[in-house]
C-alpha cells in the first residue's frame, strides 16, 4: 500500500517512499516486540504519505479516498489480530470469523458514507470561517461522544458471580 | 499435623476485584481518529475525515454495542484426592445471560500440578444463555494439599475494545497423596507392648508360637502340657509360648534439609516411605506415630487404626522444608510422641548436623533405632574441576563415617537410592539387625 501510494506523486516519491518504509518498519517492529503503539505510528505515517500529495496537488476530493480508508482499518484491524495472537490465546474459530465479517460490514458501511461524504463535497464547496466554525464544532461533538461512550462503556460492564453450588 | 493447621498451596494470584482495561486498540482508533478530524480541519480537505471516518465507525458500533453480561462459574473437580502421577480432570462451568464475544478463563496451576493434554488457556464466545463446559486435565506431579478454582476471567467486547478481569470460581481443594512404595516386609522391634497385635514377642506367655518347654508348675493349663516329651521323660513337661503383640512405630521424618533435581527431592521419597510404613504397621494393629524434625517441629502421638492413617498422610501431605539456623535437640519433642520400647524408623538423607544430632540423642536414651538414609547421591552433581571432585570425595567420606558411628552403636543404616525399591533397604536393615544388637551410648 506504501509503494502504491508513493507511485501516485511525481516529485514526491522519494519522501513517500521513506514514509511508507518507516510505516512499514514501525508495523513490524511492532508486530514483533509487541509494542502496541506501532500499529497506530505506522497507520499515522501511512495517512500522511496519502494526504501529503493529496494536500499539495489540491482540486477535486480523491475519489479512491473511501477505499484507501478501508485498506487503513483492514491494516488496522490484521495488525491488532497479529498483536493479539502473541499473547497465548487460543481462540475459537467462530470468534475470528465473527470479528472478520464484522470488520468488513462496518469498513464497507463507513466507505458508503465517505464516499457520500465526498459526493456532497464535490458540490459543496468548505470554506470559509463559518465552516470551519462548524467543522471545529462538530469535532469536538463528536469527541466528546466518543468520550462519553468510552466512559459509560467502561462503567456497564459485567458483573460475575459465582454460582453456588447446588445441594449443600 | 494438627499443631500447625494446614498448609496449602494456591495457585490463585489473590483476589482482584472487578477490573475493567481499555486496550491499545481502543487508544490508537481514538487517536487516528482525532489526528484524522483535526488534518481535515487543518488541511480544508475531505480526505483526512474519510481516512479517519472507519475508525470513528468502530468506536461509535464498539461503545454502542458494548452490553453488560452477568457470568455465572462454576468449578467440579473430577475428584478431590489424587495419588502423585495421576491425572485429574477439572471442569470449569460457564454461562452468561447476555452474549459475550470472547471470553476466556485462565487457572493458575500451583507449583506441583501440570496442565496434561491441549493447551488449557481457550477464547470462547458464549452466546446468552448458553452454557459451556472448559475441560482441563492436571497431571499431579507432587504431594500436597492444591486450593484450584479460581479462575482469572477476562471478558472482552465485540470489537476487543474493552476487557474486564476479575477472579472467579469457587475454591475447590485437591489433595495429592504420595505414591505408596511397595512393601513386602518391614522392621521387626526389639520390643513388643502389651497390647494383642501381630508381633511375636520375644518374651513368654500365652500365644500361637512355639518358644521352649519347662517343667510343669502348679497352675499351668492342662493343654499346654507337651505329652510327647511327658511320656518320653516320665514327668510333665509344658510348652512356653511366644505371645503375639503389638509395638509402637515412630516414623521419624527429617525435615531440615533436602537433596533435591527439579523433579524430585529427598524428602519426597521419604514422605512416599513414610506412608507406606504408615500404611503397613497400622495393618499389622501397631500404634504409628510420626515425627517431623526439621525447622518446625510436627508430631502425631502413636495410635492405632484408619484414623491415624488418615491423620499421618494428611500430615505428611503438608511436610516442607522450613529453613532454620536454630540449633533443635531432640528434648523438644514431648516425651508422650516417643513411648518407651519403641521402634523409631528414622527417614533422613543424613545432610544436616541437627537430626544427625537428634538421632544419636534417641539412641544413647535406649530407643530402638533404625535409619532408613534416602540417599541424596544421585541428586549430587559433583563440579568438574578437582576442586570439585575432592569436595565430593570428602562429602561421602564424612557420610562413611556417620554411618559408621550409626552401625558402632548397633543402629542400622540402610541406604535407599532414588529408583531402587525400599524393601532392598529394609532388607538390609533386617539382616543387620539379625546379628547386632544395640549398645547403649
Amino acid at each position: 500500500m506504501a509503494w502504491s501510494l508513493s507511485r501516485s506523486a511525481d516529485g514526491w516519491s522519494g519522501l513517500l517512499v521513506s514514509l511508507g518504509l518507516t510505516a512499514l518498519t514501525f508495523l513490524v517492529i511492532s508486530l514483533v516486540t509487541g509494542w502496541a503503539g506501532g500499529i497506530g505510528w505506522s497507520l499515522a505515517l501511512l495517512g500522511a504519505e496519502y494526504l501529503l500529495p493529496v494536500f499539495f496537488r489540491g482540486g477535486s476530493p480523491d475519489v479512491w479516498a473511501p477505499i484507501v480508508a478501508l485498506g487503513f482499518l483492514l491494516i488496522a484491524e490484521l495488525g491488532w489480530w497479529s498483536w493479539e495472537l502473541r499473547l497465548a490465546s487460543l481462540d475459537e474459530p467462530a470468534i475470528y470469523v465473527r470479528g472478520a465479517l464484522l470488520t468488513l460490514s462496518v469498513g464497507l458501511v463507513s466507505a458508503l458514507i465517505s464516499a457520500a461524504l465526498l459526493g456532497t463535497a464535490s458540490l459543496v464547496t468548505f470554506a470559509g470561517l463559518p465552516m470551519r466554525v462548524i467543522g471545529t464544532g462538530a469535532m469536538v461533538a463528536l469527541v466528546s461522544l466518543v468520550a462519553v461512550l468510552a466512559l459509560r462503556g467502561s462503567n456497564a460492564l459485567a458483573t460475575i458471580r459465582p454460582r453456588r453450588p447446588r445441594g449443600r | 499435623m494438627p499443631r500447625n493447621g494446614s498448609h496449602t498451596r494456591s495457585g490463585g494470584g489473590g483476589e482482584l476485584t472487578r477490573q475493567v482495561t481499555t486496550s491499545p486498540k481502543l487508544r490508537t482508533y481514538v487517536a487516528l481518529s482525532g489526528f484524522g478530524l483535526l488534518a481535515a480541519l487543518a488541511l480544508g480537505r475531505p480526505e483526512p475525515l474519510v481516512l479517519a471516518l472507519p475508525f470513528v465507525a468502530m468506536l461509535f458500533a464498539g461503545l454502542a454495542l458494548a452490553e453488560d453480561p452477568t457470568l455465572s462459574l462454576e468449578v467440579n473437580l473430577e475428584r478431590e484426592t489424587a495419588l502423585e502421577g495421576e491425572e485429574v480432570g477439572l471442569a470449569v462451568r460457564v454461562s452468561s445471560d447476555t452474549s459475550v464475544e470472547w471470553l476466556q478463563v485462565l487457572m493458575p496451576i500451583p507449583v506441583g500440578l501440570e496442565a496434561a493434554g491441549p493447551r488449557a488457556l481457550r477464547g470462547i464466545r458464549l452466546v446468552r444463555a448458553e452454557q459451556r463446559e472448559l475441560t482441563y486435565k492436571l497431571m499431579c506431579r507432587r504431594r500436597g494439599a492444591y486450593l484450584l478454582g479460581g479462575c482469572l476471567v477476562s471478558a472482552g467486547d465485540r470489537f476487543g475494545f474493552f476487557v474486564l478481569r476479575r477472579w472467579a470460581g469457587q475454591r475447590r481443594m485437591l489433595r495429592v497423596y504420595p505414591r505408596p512404595e511397595s512393601l513386602r516386609g518391614l522392621i521387626k522391634p526389639i520390643e513388643t507392648q502389651l497390647f494383642a497385635g501381630n508381633e511375636v514377642s520375644s518374651r513368654k506367655g500365652d500365644g500361637i508360637e512355639f518358644a521352649d518347654v519347662r517343667p510343669y508348675a502348679a497352675g499351668d493349663r492342662i493343654r499346654h502340657i507337651n505329652w510327647r516329651l511327658s511320656t518320653r521323660l516320665g514327668e510333665l513337661h509344658v510348652n512356653e509360648l511366644h505371645p503375639e503383640r503389638n509395638s509402637d512405630v515412630v516414623i521419624f521424618l527429617d525435615s531440615f534439609a533436602e537433596v533435591r533435581d527439579a523433579g524430585q527431592s529427598t524428602l519426597d521419597l521419604a514422605v512416599r516411605a513414610a506412608a507406606a510404613f504408615a500404611e503397613q504397621y497400622l495393618k499389622r494393629r501397631d500404634r504409628v506415630g510420626l515425627i517431623s524434625f526439621g525447622g518446625s517441629l510436627r508430631w502425631l502421638e502413636p495410635s492405632m487404626g484408619v484414623v491415624q492413617l488418615y491423620k499421618i498422610v494428611e500430615a505428611l501431605l503438608d511436610t516442607e522444608i522450613v529453613l532454620s539456623y536454630v540449633w533443635t535437640a531432640i528434648d523438644v519433642i514431648p516425651p508422650h510422641t516417643l513411648p518407651a520400647k519403641a521402634l523409631v524408623i528414622a527417614l533422613t538423607p543424613l545432610v544436616d548436623e541437627r537430626s544427625i544430632d537428634a538421632l544419636f540423642n534417641l539412641r544413647s536414651r535406649g530407643f530402638d533405632l533404625a535409619v532408613v538414609e534416602v540417599d541424596p547421591d544421585p541428586f549430587v552433581v559433583p563440579l568438574e574441576d578437582e576442586r570439585g571432585r575432592l569436595a565430593y570425595r570428602l562429602w561421602l567420606l564424612k557420610r562413611e563415617v556417620i554411618r559408621d558411628r550409626f552401625r558402632r552403636l548397633g543402629v542400622p543404616v540402610a541406604r535407599w537410592r532414588l529408583g531402587d525399591p525400599v524393601d532392598g533397604a529394609l532388607e538390609g536393615v533386617r539382616s543387620f539387625r539379625r546379628y547386632a544388637r544395640p549398645v547403649h551410648a
